[in-house]
């Protein structure tokens, strides 16, 4: 009995010491181009996703990156668009700059092998999408 | 003296302590022993004890810690019905429309901000 105790001691300590801030986030940036969305390469996991709210579109994976976690300020290039990631998958911050200007900044909660896709068209309508995946 | 010779001469000795006697061991032992309090025999062990035996009780710790160790250490376990999460949003520039959809084959959450104003001629300056 006192072991069965002490084991839920030992998981209740666990829990409330929370997540290991380890892991690492891939970063996809994908390019929409005119086309059938069959012909997509590198977005299988979230075709569904970029194909019910953008449209049924060619999506190509035009760069891709890794950001170790828990990130301080990580600066990524990823064609025309900058990063700029800080923080844990339980609280990670994107910052997102287009052309040098800053445009979308937001605070996530990330579930490993759950995407999370930040994107949209800008002036010129040319359209952008990144996929965040906690591996 | 060679071991050889000390095992030889200890075996032919063949010598004995004479122990004591019968009675008198048990009677010397009995006197010892009610010289510290003894567990009475036959007293029911407590409750938990009693009902779960101590195999049990491993198997259930054994158990536990595995599954904890499983749910801690391997990212994404036990949290299927968790979705990401979006704490705050804040677009810097003037945009068109804002989407925020969740697509159940994927598990994937998605933000899509529609004609943003990124250009400097179209933000008036």
């Amino acid at each position: 009995m006192k072991r069965l105790v002490l084991s839920f001691l030992l998981l209740a300590g666990m829990a409330v010491a929370g997540d290991p801030p380890g892991g690492q986030v891939s970063v996809r940036l994908v390019a929409i181009l005119p086309g059938p969305a069959s012909d997509s390469v590198g977005v299988n996991d979230v075709l569904d996703a970029l194909k019910n709210t953008i449209g049924d579109k060619r999506y190509l994976v035009s760069a891709e990156d890794k950001i170790d976690l828990p990130a301080d300020k990580q600066k990524l290039t990823l064609e025309h668009v900058t990063l700029v990631c800080t923080g844990t998958r339980k609280d990670f911050q994107i910052t997102v700059s287009l052309k040098g200007k800053q445009v979308i900044n937001t605070n996530v909660e990330l579930e490993a092998g759950k995407p999370f896709i930040l994107g949209g068209t800008s002036g010129n309508k040319s359209k952008f999408a990144l996929v965040f995946v906690v591996k | 003296m060679r071991w050889f010779k000390i095992k030889q001469t200890l075996r032919n000795r063949n010598e004995m302590p004479a122990g004591p006697a019968r009675d008198t061991f048990w009677t010397d032992f009995r006197a010892r022993a009610r010289m510290t309090p003894q567990e009475t025999p036959g007293t029911p062990d407590p409750f938990p004890v009693r009902w779960i035996p101590e195999w049990t009780t491993a198997a259930v710790c054994a158990l536990l810690l595995l599954g904890a160790g499983w749910y801690f250490a391997v990212p994404g376990a036990g949290n299927d019905a968790q979705n990401n999460k979006v704490h705050s949003l804040r677009i810097s520039v003037p945009y068109a429309a804002l989407l925020m959809t969740y697509d159940p084959s994927s598990k994937a959450t998605m933000v899509w901000v529609d004609d943003m104003k990124v250009d400097d001629e179209n933000n008036g300056g």
